[in-house]
């Protein structure tokens, strides 16, 4: 009995010690466990998924939403200046503060949205779309998006294309509970080049008192797209009757339209040669060059020789030195001989 | 002699009772840092499906269907996403082909014991896509739905969206 006794405190003492680095091993562990545990439940790492899915998409979307709010606001600006007293802009600068206005919020002054300043861009302004996502987020995904927009500007380094450089700062943020355990912060330079194609001629439509001339943008391309010396009647007349724009880095910028300059542009310079039928009573004095038309620089009245072309049915008139560098020299007859 | 036999017995059967004790409490330990519980495992399965259909591209898929769509100019596009393709089908009113083609990409992937579903929420208005129903979901043991914000550029002057889809599992 006395031995039965003492090896079973011996049998205990062995138990206890085992016990007692179990507990060792759990005390040490449990810290790590339990961490490990939180963050496996899926309130946390499936939701930092879920946001992180949607802040990369919001990116995505703030590209696509300044490509189309671009192509509208351009296209609204020409209507809006047409409208305007048939106005264009002082210069660059003014131009892009408009634009800018225009395609943050669709009016010509932000702080002062009234129906006559509207630049008919739709719902298509930035912070429309913007607005859009940020709400279907909250209402579906408990996320909260708060944005700021600091600039947006707009430049031009191709013929048909533009681009527009938008700053904005956005935050994102968990709105499922009151502890917001995931957010990100974030200042965004986003730059995307938006085709010119498709988009309204703005020298032609702002100046056109009769509100016939609403030539859209498009490009020419054909056998003398990249060379100059090709021209000839046959590939001029087929360029005429396609109706498009082409490269020449003697013409007028997209841009430049919008403030009226006609100084040479040798990176982004297109011209077109105008349809009588556009016009409602077309000058046959003048150069049909587009942005030599709307400025008059080519005209008889300024001293250039008009000569008429046949081009189908159409009677063309293109000043002399036009006429020769499209090859068509020979084919015409002199209209006008200045006085 | 049989007392010093009793004793060594008596260490031996305490020894690996304690041993056990130990191994026991290390096992618990190790393991519960490593399975995720069977709800975890379903929310990561919808995500990753969503997530799979969000930003797959259709070129990157070798799928008869898919491939038939390519031929036949019903899909034109091939750097869109699956989830693009499927809204510029909704754009165009096309469901027909956005069904077929979720159900020929989804049903090799998701076993069949799992009810599926692929909803575009527009507005206030819910169409759905696909649905593969093993059971109601209002007799399901557990639903699953993961929701994307999905959008599409379809030219120079449209933007299609935003709007939501859900892919939702249920079992």
């Amino acid at each position: 009995m006395r031995f039965k006794f003492r090896m079973n405190r011996r049998a205990v003492l062995f138990s206890l010690i085992s016990v007692l680095f179990s507990v060792l091993f759990i005390t040490i562990f449990s810290q790590e466990f339990t961490s490990t545990y939180e963050d496996r439940i899926p309130g946390s790492n499936i939701r930092i998924k879920v946001m992180d899915v949607y802040t990369r998409n919001f990116e995505v979307y703030i590209g696509d939403s300044v490509k189309v709010a671009t192509y509208h606001t351009l296209d609204g600006i020409t209507i809006y200046q047409h409208n305007n007293g048939r106005m264009f802009f002082k210069d660059f600068s003014e131009f892009n503060k408009t634009f800018r206005d225009c395609m943050t919020c669709g009016y010509v002054n932000c702080s002062n949205q009234i129906p006559s300043k509207s630049c008919n861009v739709g719902d298509y302004s930035l912070k429309s779309r913007l607005d859009n996502i940020t709400a279907l987020s909250l209402q579906q995904l408990n996320i909260q998006t708060n944005y700021t927009l600091n600039s947006i500007d707009i430049r031009q380094d191709y013929p048909f294309e533009v681009e527009v450089t938008v700053n904005i700062s956005y935050n994102v943020t968990d709105d499922s509970g009151a502890n917001y355990y995931a957010r990100w912060t974030k200042n965004s330079i986003i730059t995307q080049e938006v085709p010119i194609v498709g988009l309204l001629e703005p020298t032609g439509y702002i100046n056109d008192s009769t509100n016939t001339y609403r030539q859209r943008i498009a490009r020419y391309s054909g056998v003398c797209e990249f060379d100059e010396s090709c021209w000839t009647n046959t590939t001029t007349q087929q360029f005429y009757s396609q109706n498009n724009f082409r490269y020449y880095s003697g013409g007028v910028s997209f841009l430049q339209r919008y403030w009226n300059d006609n100084s040479v542009s040798d990176c982004c310079g297109i011209e077109t040669i105008m349809h009588p039928t556009q016009l409602s009573n077309p000058d046959r004095t003048n150069s049909y060059i587009d942005h030599y038309y709307w400025s008059g620089s080519y005209s008889c009245a300024a001293g250039n020789k008009i000569v008429s072309l046949k081009f189908g049915s159409d009677n063309v008139s293109l000043d002399e030195n036009t006429a020769s560098r499209y090859g068509v020299t020979n084919q015409s007859t002199v209209y006008c001989t200045p006085p | 002699m049989r007392k010093s036999n009793k004793k060594g017995y008596y260490f031996i059967i305490d020894a690996f009772i304690g041993s056990t004790i130990i191994f026991l409490s290390l096992l618990i330990i190790l393991n519960g840092g490593i399975k995720p519980s069977k709800i975890q495992y379903n929310y990561e399965m919808a995500e990753e499906y969503s997530t799979f259909i969000l930003n797959t591209k259709i070129q990157d898929l070798n799928n008869e269907y898919v491939n038939s769509l390519t031929t036949s100019h019903a899909i034109n596009d091939t750097t869109l996403t699956i989830m693009e393709q499927v809204d510029l089908f909704y754009y165009n009113n096309d469901t027909s082909h956005a069904k077929f083609m979720i159900q020929n990409l989804t049903d090799p992937l998701i076993a069949q014991k799992y009810s599926f579903s692929y909803d575009v929420i527009d507005g206030a208005k819910t169409v759905n896509i696909y649905n593969r129903t093993n059971i109601n979901t209002s007799d399901a043991k557990l639903v699953v739905a993961s929701k994307k914000i999905t959008f599409l550029q379809i030219n120079s002057s449209t933007l299609f969206g935003p709007v939501m889809t859900e892919i939702k599992i249920w079992i």
